[in-house]
């Protein structure tokens, strides 16, 4: 029994330990930690030319919501995720001429980037480089019902990109504003996209779309499935540590499977970051 | 200046997608033309099989475009472009015009009146979802005129629980012209008790007119779960049972079950559509598929007996496709 207490009962190291966790605990509690719940909302203007939907570029004004968490601490680790959801209709430019050329277009983005602060590029007076690793995910699909049984378009991927930001302030009569700028370009991809004559096997009843959209899923280098992400964000603080933002993100992407797909939009987003 | 520098080269990045995404090709007649040509020579699947010369098609049919032909004249001759293929599933739609080809059924006879059913067959029918059902004498009858139309397992449950008693099922799909494949295999897969091959398939995979993926078997699974009908069922066709129709009917050919009429219209390729910078749109056959034994659907099914309706039978009211059917019962 008595073995049993010695061991049990907390020795000098154990306290310390201890002591030393509280204390480290502590000080995380109370250093610089920000994370922020955005609620945007705003516009994007998407321009695509897909071969597996048609020779011309379609392209028109989504609404664009969007939710995201962001995390700052102590200046030196950054990281986001954010939801955007899109929908709308999108038309050839002659539309006017010849209105069957449209589509609805639904869109999802999901997208995760972990920065830290980076010692290799010299900070500025006003502001300081990261660098990181992100991931991104899109499902961008486009329903087409006047081309029949090839109606539904689509493209998802998701990719490990690199990332490098750079955040800076500067004072605006009595207000302190933050400008972030961020350039994600990814690296690995998995994705899937329609295949030469985007028709699945319709007259086999073990076999549908989410199938077909399975079996043309493969790993693509930067050369076969190319995307480029920019966004620039401007920061108005408000009461209790809330901020205003603005941001305009630029998106381009390209995907060469059999048929070639390349897509563009400019995204303006006006945002609430809330404390939490 | 750096920051003009910064600004400039953001600019460059983010509103220059021009340089990225080639521009549209110019909406003239010629080059929608030659779209048009290209697009069904790199996926249409039966060049060989039909024994086309697609390259002289082009020869005959080209020198007819200019642009100053109006936009129903262009359409019309791209209509009879189309024609020369053969094909009920190609098809061109301007938005004011739909082109169609329509020998596979119209050099045949009907071999169907439905004032006849109506007045000598179905008596009493009842109208269960998209299927018309009655029994006629001891056998159960249904007639299903539209694969287009969806069926639910309500009302095969219906159906199959008023046949319960009858000798057997004539299912009549003549004059179908096809639809959504999916809703014939529900029919069938209450009459079948375990998984078969149907058919064979293959899609075209590149531009050259052989060029197609490896072919796949498609089998078709029981449903175990719902009210089944496991006697003997016979279908009845005509030349006007088309696409959806047409792989219904070969799907019974290789279930084993007799198929009673005349041989189906055909449209043995799945359809695959495509868009011209006209708006116009263009549907055609983009797979071959095959019976078990080889044959080329997009023939059309010969049945297991050829009956014609009989002039003579059909003025005293009598369908000679349903009473050859109904003796296959006794």
């Amino acid at each position: 029994m008595k073995k049993i207490n010695r061991i049990l009962a907390p020795s000098p190291w154990f306290r310390f330990s201890l002591w030393v966790l509280l204390c480290l605990h502590a000080v995380q509690a109370r250093s610089q930690k920000t994370t922020h719940l955005e609620l945007g909302s705003g516009f994007t203007y998407h321009q695509i030319k897909d071969d597996a939907m048609s020779p011309v570029r379609y392209k028109g004004w989504l609404p664009t919501l969007s939710f995201g968490v962001l995390k700052e601490k102590q200046g030196k680790r950054l990281t986001e995720l954010r939801l955007p959801i899109q929908y709308a209709l999108i038309t050839s430019g002659d539309f006017k001429k010849y209105p069957t050329m449209k589509a609805n277009m639904f869109r999802l983005d999901i997208d995760y980037v972990y920065l830290r602060k980076t010692t290799l590029i010299k900070d500025t007076l006003k502001g300081a480089f990261f660098l990181g690793a992100s991931l991104h995910t899109f499902l961008d699909v486009r329903y087409l019902p006047q081309l029949d049984n090839s109606a539904i378009v689509y493209d998802n991927f998701t990719s490990l990109a690199i990332s490098a930001a750079y955040k800076g302030s500067f004072q605006l009569k009595r207000k302190r504003l933050t400008h972030y700028h961020r350039v994600s370009l990814p690296l690995l991809s998995y994705g899937t996209r329609p295949d030469y004559l985007n028709v699945y096997d319709v007259t086999n009843p073990e076999d549908d779309l989410f199938r077909y959209a399975q079996r043309n899923a493969r790993m693509c280098s930067f050369g076969s499935f190319g995307r480029i992400m920019l966004r620039n964000s401007l920061l108005y603080p408000i009461r209790g540590n809330n901020q205003l933002g603005i941001s305009y993100e630029w998106q381009y992407y390209t995907a060469s499977f059999t048929e070639q797909v390349k897509g563009a939009s400019h995204a303006l987003m006006f945002s609430l970051l809330v404390t939490i | 200046m750096k920051k003009i520098l910064v600004v400039l080269l953001l600019f460059v990045f983010t509103a220059c997608e021009d340089v990225f995404i080639e521009k549209d090709p110019p909406s003239g007649n010629v080059t929608n033309f030659d779209l048009l040509w290209k697009e069904l020579d790199r996926k249409y699947s039966f060049f060989e099989y039909k024994r086309i010369n697609w390259d002289s098609v082009y020869t005959v049919y080209r020198p007819q475009i200019h642009n100053n032909l109006s936009r129903e004249e262009l359409f019309e001759v791209m209509a009879q472009m189309l024609s020369t293929l053969r094909d009920g599933h190609v098809n061109l739609r301007s938005g004011d015009n739909i082109s169609k080809y329509e020998n596979w059924f119209l050099d045949y006879p009907a071999n169907v009146d439905r004032e006849l059913l109506i007045r000598h067959y179905w008596g009493d029918y009842h109208i269960t979802g998209p299927l018309i059902n009655t029994i006629i004498g001891e056998v159960g009858y249904i007639h299903y005129s539209s694969f287009r139309n969806p069926i639910s397992a309500d009302n095969l449950d219906y159906i199959f629980t008023r046949f319960k008693d009858t000798e057997g099922l004539i299912i009549d799909i003549r004059s179908n012209e096809g639809g959504n494949p999916k809703n014939s295999f529900k029919i069938l897969e209450r009459i079948i008790s375990e998984r078969k091959m149907l058919y064979k398939q293959a899609f075209k995979n590149g531009p050259g007119h052989q060029d197609f993926e490896p072919f796949h078997e498609v089998y078709l699974t029981p449903d175990l779960e719902n009210v089944r009908f496991e006697k003997k069922v016979v279908v009845l066709t005509n030349r006007r049972c088309y696409s959806a129709a047409n792989y219904f009917a070969a799907s019974c050919k290789a279930l084993g079950i007799t198929l009673i009429g005349d041989q189906t219209g055909g449209g043995g390729g799945v359809p695959a559509g495509s868009e011209l910078p006209n708006g116009f749109h263009v549907n055609y056959s983009a797979s071959v598929s095959l019976l078990p034994d080889g044959y080329n659907m997009e023939a059309g099914i010969v049945p297991d007996i050829a009956v014609n309706m009989a002039e003579a039978d059909r003025t005293k009211g009598i369908d000679s496709i349903i009473e050859r059917a109904l003796l296959e019962f006794k």
